[in-house]
């Protein structure tokens, strides 16, 4: 347990020293416009990478094509068209529910 | 600070299944149940979370354990310095707080908000009510999910509710063709990868996305005008 808290304890450290590294180092300079581009894209970079890690990867392998994926097909075209994240979450959340039971 | 909450209600209420989600990972592992819940008010990252949860059960030494979240929190940098220009004006003790509730939903919410908010103070309250009641509403999921564990019924599908958040996440954020590059190279790296030593496959994903989406960029650009001069938008204040 001491060993499991110290490890965490360590993650917690540097994921604040990351959150915090750019806000206060910085704060009150300009950034330059290339830069503030690139960060633009960070974004849908990483969250479609998520998307990739945690839907269709299960343990390091290919999640087998079911309802999970169906489901967040409707989801991204409820995101889409609404573009409102209560409609997204609904959607998806249904989906997978009323999938499940027809399956 | 209102709006923020309400703005980013939604998604603090997936923040619930999503910390139920891991909640119960944490129980049916093999990590110890009181540091796993700690581990929702120190790290706050549901990703990095997910990652120690399995590869403390997969019996990995504690630096591939360490270094995998942190490496999957890296992104924590690149939303820091996005939304840097809004925290300007605030002391550097005030800074550090807030960076503490610095999260993929607030800070996307956050950054959506400041395209049409240009007043900083309001910007500021709109990311803290923003990123407080989505931590609040993780940690009170991550409880229930450690305490209930595994009574939960699987019809549920409480699952999905990880992926489900980050779809609903990522599409706001595609708005131009430079943008879905980004996301569609960060997307199949990602998978590509998927078996790149210590996990680091999002990171070479993500990577791969903003590259080939800044290229996209600045090809899109006027022929030899493309190059970007620095400090052009703000009168020089850079230079």
């Amino acid at each position: 347990m001491t060993h499991e808290l110290l490890l965490v304890a360590a993650v917690a450290a540097g994921t604040l020293a990351m959150r915090a590294s750019m806000v206060t180092l910085l704060a009150g300079t300009a950034i330059p416009a290339s830069v503030e581009q690139a960060l633009g894209l960070v974004a849908p970079a990483v969250l479609a990478g998520l998307v990739a890690q945690t839907l269709f990867l299960d343990g390091g392998e290919f999640r087998p094509f079911g309802s999970w994926y169906l489901a967040a097909v409707v989801a991204g075209l409820v995101a889409w068209r609404t573009r409102t994240f209560g409609w997204t979450l609904l959607a998806g959340m249904v989906s997978v529910w009323l999938l499940e039971a027809l399956a | 600070m209102l709006a923020g909450a309400r703005a980013i209600l939604p998604l603090s209420i997936a923040a619930f299944p999503f910390g139920l989600a891991y909640g119960v990972a944490v129980a049916e592992s093999s990590m110890n149940d009181l540091v796993g819940a700690l581990a929702s008010v120190l790290v706050l990252a549901g990703a990095a979370q997910l990652a120690i949860v399995e590869l403390l059960d997969a019996g990995a030494p504690w630096f591939v354990v360490v270094g995998t979240a942190l490496v999957v929190n890296a992104r924590f940098m690149m939303y820091s310095g996005a939304l840097a220009p809004s925290f300007s004006d605030y002391p550097r003790r005030w800074r550090l707080a807030l960076a503490y509730f610095l999260t993929d939903q607030a800070a996307v919410t956050s950054l959506l908000y400041n395209e049409r908010q240009p007043d900083p103070r309001a910007r500021m309250g709109y990311y803290l009510g923003a990123g407080s009641s989505f931590a609040m509403m993780w940690w009170l999921g991550t409880l229930i999910g450690v305490g209930i564990g595994a009574t939960i019924p699987a019809e549920l599908q409480v699952g999905f509710a990880v992926p489900l958040m980050f779809v609903a996440l990522v599409v706001p954020t595609v708005r131009d063709r430079a943008a879905l590059i980004a996301a569609c190279v960060g997307f199949s790296v990602t998978l590509i990868a998927r078996d790149a030593p210590m996990s680091t496959g999002l990171l070479i994903g993500a990577g791969a996305g903003v590259a080939f989406g800044l290229l996209a960029k600045l090809r899109s650009l006027d022929g030899g005008r493309s190059v970007a001069r620095p400090g052009r938008q703000d009168g020089g204040a850079g230079a």
